[in-house]
């Protein structure tokens, strides 16, 4: 392990510790409830990068946080089924929708995906504006329940929220980057480089990009669900082709190049649009100025900002 | 269901077809010559709406002059978009995607910005109903599927006779090859996102009339611009996309008359997903460049 790698795991375990003990630095509901989406979105970016390395950008993934939320509020308010559950059986809906959608759309390459994805996020949200009779289509659905233990009602506490949350993202996380650490990652990263050679030492195209696809729906359909039984209420709107924008935003401001950019990319933008009180309407008016910016002089994201500096510093 | 119904449903179809196709158009273009497929292109038609809103409602000028204003004052800041940005990313397809949605979106909270929340209208100039083979017709959309169609022809013939529009097409045939025999490719580009701009001011302008303006309009214009010129054969300059774009208009005004209008939105994506999935060189056969 070299002095880079020491330094790097430090500074992870320093921030878990920090994200564990934050509630109780600081308890204040807004600041949680703040933090709390910004995890949300955090796996979501991470899986819209896991795809993004075998050479496929997407602009869909908020179709399957759809499908999971969908799933997962459906099955509580129909069959009384517990939201622990839910999570898990939500996030297994979207994986095995991303499975059979992936083995068919993966193959297409370049625009082409870019174009059927974008339509994925746009059928998902009229889909279920569509099927009134059991989404109630624009009403959306109300009164989702939310978690509880044993007698314990998590309610309107965010503090209990917050863990969960967080204890997902860390679990989605340390999945992902095993995955990429793996051989697994190897084989998407090559693909990402030249799929034709990759395919010529034996590695199935298809086959292993439909497991990122399915890794980072899977994930995102977990994060659809909680968010579902968080705010209790699901609306198309939630999952259209902005949330599927934001996740890309996410993802490319950070840095699209390494494993935490889109974790960066994630708390700055959203803390910035935060901090500057912008109402929800107009924080596209700061999203692609910063998306052209960062464009045109940060190819490598925020998170190649010290590393430039530093560079120069030392010439 | 009878002949007139079914006679409507065409006539409706290809209206809506034929000012899609003045969308669609400057999207392929752009595509054939930058290789960037400009997210933000829908915006340009919400923005010649937008235009002539403010210039015929707000400055009183008349509905066709304004049209014309709006058009050259869109494909100004196409010129723009080009200059500054679309040419840095010319055939880089990610960067290229990303600066586009960026642009999409600070244009469309500009607007809301700019305008406020609340309904926005031109009032219609042409009023009444004509009677076409026992079919009747509000006149309004008759004149603008004319207008529509006397501009495609119009970028048609300069696509094929006049020697800009010939560098145009030598471009988006081969880029290296135009460029040895002389022809700047900046200035084609530029000519390119003009044309481009001009035509989807020139859309939003036409249909302002008919529908509310709304900042989010132009997103789903562009998905079905998108749709058609994906139906088309992408980057095929001209024949695909005017197929395209009737086809749509009509699956379009069909489905939503027979099955509504929710499911016929989704037909019409899973159309183009399994079009794509099997012929991703269009459906009508146009020859795919990478």
């Amino acid at each position: 392990m070299n002095k880079n790698n020491r330094i790097k795991s430090l500074l992870l375990l320093v921030f878990t510790i920090i994200g564990f003990l934050f509630p109780v630095i600081r308890n204040d509901p807004y600041t949680l409830s703040l933090l709390l989406i910004i995890f949300v979105f955090i796996v979501a970016a991470v899986g819209f990068r896991l795809i993004y390395i075998t050479g496929r950008l997407t602009i869909g993934q908020a179709a399957f946080m759809g499908v999971g939320a969908y799933t997962s509020a459906l099955l509580s308010l129909n069959f009384g089924i517990n939201p622990w559950l839910g999570l898990l059986i939500g996030g297994i809906a979207a994986g095995i929708l991303a499975l059979g959608i992936g083995y068919i759309v993966l193959r297409v390459g370049g625009v082409y995906f870019v174009i059927i994805t974008l339509c994925l996020a746009e059928i998902s949200k009229l889909f279920w504006l569509w099927w009134r009779p059991v989404t109630y289509g624009n009403s959306g659905l109300i009164d989702v329940p939310g978690f509880s233990i044993a007698s314990f009602q998590f309610g309107i506490n965010k503090i209990p929220y917050y863990y969960l949350s967080l204890i997902i993202m860390l679990v989605a996380l340390f999945v992902m980057y095993r995955m990429e650490r793996s051989r697994i990652g190897i084989a998407l990263h090559a693909l990402g480089q030249n799929d034709v050679l990759a395919e010529h030492l034996g590695i199935n195209r298809t086959r292993y990009r439909v497991l990122a696809f399915t890794t980072a729906s899977f994930f995102c359909g977990v994060v659809g669900s909680f968010y579902a039984h968080y705010i209790h209420f699901v609306h198309p709107d939630q999952f259209g082709v902005m949330p599927s924008i934001m996740i890309q935003i996410y993802g490319i401001a950070g840095g699209i190049g390494v494993f935490f950019g889109p974790i960066v990319g994630s708390f700055v933008v959203a803390g910035l649009t935060e901090f500057l009180k912008i109402a929800k309407e107009f924080q596209p008016l700061i999203y692609g100025p910063l998306l052209v910016i960062i464009m045109l002089f940060l190819p490598k994201g925020l998170i190649g900002l010290p590393q430039m500096f530093f560079k120069s510093s030392k010439k | 269901m009878n002949a007139q119904d079914i006679l409507a449903m065409v006539i409706n179809g290809l209206s809506s077809g034929l000012t899609l196709m003045l969308v669609a158009l400057g999207l392929t273009l752009v595509f054939g010559i930058l290789h960037i497929i400009n997210l933000a292109h829908g915006e340009l038609y919400m923005l010649g709406a937008y235009c002539v809103w403010w210039l015929s409602e707000l400055m009183g000028f008349n509905y066709w002059f304004a049209i014309v204003l709006a058009m050259i004052l869109i494909a100004f800041l196409g010129v723009l978009m080009e200059r500054y940005l679309f040419r840095r990313f010319r055939a880089i397809m990610v960067p290229s995607l990303v600066v586009s949605i960026g642009l999409m979106l600070f244009l469309q909270s500009s607007i809301l910005l700019g305008t406020g929340m609340g309904d926005k209208e031109i009032e219609p100039v042409f009023h009444g109903q004509v009677t076409f083979l026992g079919t009747s017709l509000s006149l309004g959309r008759v004149i603008i599927g004319a207008v529509a169609t006397v501009l495609v022809i119009a970028v048609i013939l300069f696509l094929k006779y006049a020697r800009p529009g010939q560098a145009i097409r030598a471009v988006a045939q081969d880029a290296e090859a135009s460029s040895l025999q002389g022809i700047s490719m900046n200035s084609v580009s530029r000519l390119t996102m003009i044309i481009g701009s001009a035509l989807a001011a020139a859309a939003g302008g036409l249909l302002g009339p008919v529908f509310h303006l709304d900042y989010m309009m132009g997103f789903p214009v562009l998905l079905k611009a998108l749709l058609a010129i994906v139906l088309g054969g992408m980057g095929s300059v001209v024949g695909g996309v005017i197929l395209g774009s009737l086809v749509i208009g009509l699956v379009h005004s069909f489905a939503t008359t027979l099955i509504g209008p929710e499911i016929a939105e989704i037909i019409l994506f899973l159309i183009i997903a399994f079009i794509l999935l099997i012929r991703p060189s269009g459906f009508f056969g146009m020859e795919l460049r990478t």
